[in-house]
């Protein structure tokens, strides 16, 4: 036969049709049906992100969205990226039908999680939910306590209490736990604050337009989908985008989109991880009823006395990120690279090396959430401390909404004596999710 | 056996080409794809445009007419009787067209006639617990009289904070007699949290 490219072409084609090299050469242990199945709910910005499409360690098998243009554009990607041709799903309640889905990856924005998180456990399936966990404090109490019925694995989509640098701050948050595990802080409340100073920007870009006018649904979108349990609102792009945050029925802006990252590791380190605090304190500019502004400055004070101060108008720049009772305290990172500063009450800085050399490390996270779906192992994010971590800047979400402070109590989980913070705290979902969600 | 394993090793070699070749095809794609909602950027989201501005902005322009509006003084007054706050509430127009100050304030009554702590004994206007009563009443009336489905979901959004269950059969009816389905679906959820 003459040596023609087509010639070649067409054996070596033939060739890697019909020999295809086994599974055990390729995968190893970890072939393809060996591996747990994930599906994608939502197929916007972040499920493209490492943790979702790409994530390498289940097997992508589907994936829904109520734009028709994102299914197309993620079942391609899906086939490009490795994972073959992947099911499209007409809407979430058929991927959560499907046995063959063992994981499910909620991707959408936060007015969805709750609900999506109830109704998945109730379907049989482990689920990695976008953060924040829930947009209300009666949605997570509601997901916690049903997530623990099923038995069900549960993540949240943040990482930064056992891995990664803690944003602006510079250092993982390992060392900063191993300050106030050890009691360097001193005997005493500890005062957080939380803003541009200390390394954490509150992204007040993520706000609403005030007078969004309605606009034509597009095509091949199905609106009422989106909205969910989320009141009925006409359609705007503004409302549908990236933009959704900017919105109370969505999000709570930078808030809402940030908080879980930043202080869910501070619920960490400072080892509150089974209570919230019980006082919330708000200073700040009255809100607009649908499009979410800024705040100024927001504490949430624990029984204890301990302090975390979310400083958004940045008055309080100069102050450490935490200042123990004794009067230490830990800075980020200064220039010359330190990892981590600590300074005495009277302004020496120690040798913060040295110091954390001495201390015991932390114990041992569950961080391989595979491995937490195979062997019933809780994941170091899951439903109890994420719940706890997200009624954090729920509270606080809450005092903007009042336009004033209120006291909570974190074990009957309501506000003390405000019947209108508690409207807040549980809010009524749209028909037929609020029976999805309640039951 | 040796000529089989070469074979083997230049198909997986050729499979791992193609897929190569399929990722590139792919990225290729990704580049010309365009989402369909114009905000699925992060910068397109955060664009000011001057005539529609973001929450923010607003709030830092007009810091001191908020401040003002908001007074408590003020807002007491807003309760002080049913038409005061109908008053209030006829400023609120249809799609989307309202001035923001008032639907400031409009949040801002509602918030105020809740707050435990509001002494409203001290404004000398009426007795503790009326302005609840008169300012839900009133959101209850606009929703109930007006046809634009804006303004009505719009009392209807202030009523599920404030109202009372004794409001519950009212609101049900608003929406039952509604030709929009936004407001029938409203007014059940309204319904369903002044119930609990």
């Amino acid at each position: 036969m003459k040596a023609t490219r087509r010639n070649f072409l067409k054996r070596a084609a033939g060739m890697s049709l019909f020999t295809i090299a086994p599974a055990h050469v390729l995968w190893g242990g970890a072939a393809p049906s060996n591996r747990l199945t994930r599906a994608l709910i939502g197929f916007g910005a972040i499920a493209q992100s490492a943790n979702h499409l790409p994530f390498n360690g289940s097997r992508l098998i589907g994936l829904c969205d109520p734009w028709e243009e994102r299914v197309r554009h993620g079942l391609a990607l899906a086939e490009n990226g490795g994972w073959g041709k992947i099911k499209a799903y007409g809407n979430f309640m058929e991927l959560l039908a499907d046995k063959d889905v063992d994981i499910v990856h909620i991707c959408t924005p936060p007015h969805w999680h709750g609900c999506m998180s109830v109704m998945a456990a109730n379907a049989g399936k482990d689920i990695w939910c976008e953060k924040p966990m829930t947009r209300t404090v009666g949605e997570g109490k509601r997901v916690m306590e049903v997530v623990k019925a099923k038995k069900r694995m549960f993540r949240l989509n943040t990482w930064f209490r056992f891995q990664g640098r803690f944003y602006g701050f510079g250092t993982t948050v390992e060392p900063i736990r191993q300050v106030v595990e050890n009691g360097l802080l001193g005997k005493g409340p500890i005062k957080c604050t939380f803003g541009a100073g200390q390394g954490f920007s509150w992204k007040f870009g993520w706000s609403g337009r005030v007078n969004a006018a309605p606009e034509k649904v597009p095509q091949g979108f199905d609106w009422d989908m989106w909205l969910g349990p989320a009141p009925w609102k006409p359609y705007t792009a503004h409302r549908a985008g990236t933009s959704f945050r900017g919105y109370w029925d969505y999000d709570s802006g930078g808030l809402g989109d940030m908080a879980q990252h930043y202080l869910d590791p501070l619920q960490y380190l400072l080892c509150k991880d089974d209570t919230s605090p019980v006082k919330i304190d708000y200073i700040g500019p009255k809100q607009h009823p649908e499009a979410v502004g800024r705040f100024d400055r927001i504490t949430l004070t624990y029984d204890d006395g301990t302090e975390v101060i979310l400083d958004g108008d940045e008055s309080l720049k100069g102050e450490p990120l935490l200042r123990g009772a004794n009067g230490l305290c830990v800075y980020p990172k200064a220039k010359d690279g330190k990892t981590l500063r600590l300074v005495d009450r009277t302004g020496k800085e120690l040798d913060a090396e040295k110091v954390l050399s001495e201390l015991p490390k932390p114990a041992p996270q569950q961080t391989d959430f595979i491995d937490s779906c195979k062997n019933r192992k809780t994941f170091a994010l899951n439903e109890s401390n994420g719940f706890r971590s997200c009624t954090m800047f729920n509270l606080g979400i809450v005092a903007e909404r009042l336009g004033r402070g209120f006291e909570f109590d974190p074990v009957a989980l309501r506000a003390k004596n405000d019947p209108a913070a508690d409207r807040f705290l549980y809010q009524s979902m749209r028909s037929p999710w609020d029976r999805e969600m309640w039951g | 056996m040796k000529k089989s394993n070469c074979c083997r090793l230049m198909s997986f070699v050729f499979s791992v080409a193609f897929v190569f070749a399929a990722v590139a095809a792919g990225d290729a794609s990704k580049d010309s794809y365009v989402d369909p909602n114009p905000y699925a950027s992060y910068g397109a989201a955060m664009a000011s445009k001057a005539r529609d501005p973001m929450a923010v902005e607003w709030q830092n322009r007009c810091d001191r007419a908020v401040k003002a509006a908001t007074a408590p003084d003020v807002l007491a007054s807003h309760v002080s009787s049913t038409c005061a706050a109908l008053s209030l509430l006829k400023c609120v127009k249809g799609a989307y067209a309202t001035d923001p100050l008032v639907l400031i304030v409009v949040a801002s009554t509602t918030q105020y006639v809740m707050d435990p702590a509001a002494d409203r004994c001290r404004c000398g206007c009426f007795r503790c617990g009326d302005a609840r009563k008169v300012w839900s009443e009133a959101l209850l009336l606009r929703a109930g009289s007006t046809s634009d489905a804006y303004v009505a979901m719009l009392c209807l959004d202030q009523l599920r904070w404030c109202g009372f269950p004794s409001q519950v059969a009212a609101v049900r009816n608003i929406g039952e007699k509604s030709k929009d389905r936004a407001v029938r679906d409203f007014a059940a959820m309204v319904a369903r949290e002044l119930a609990k």
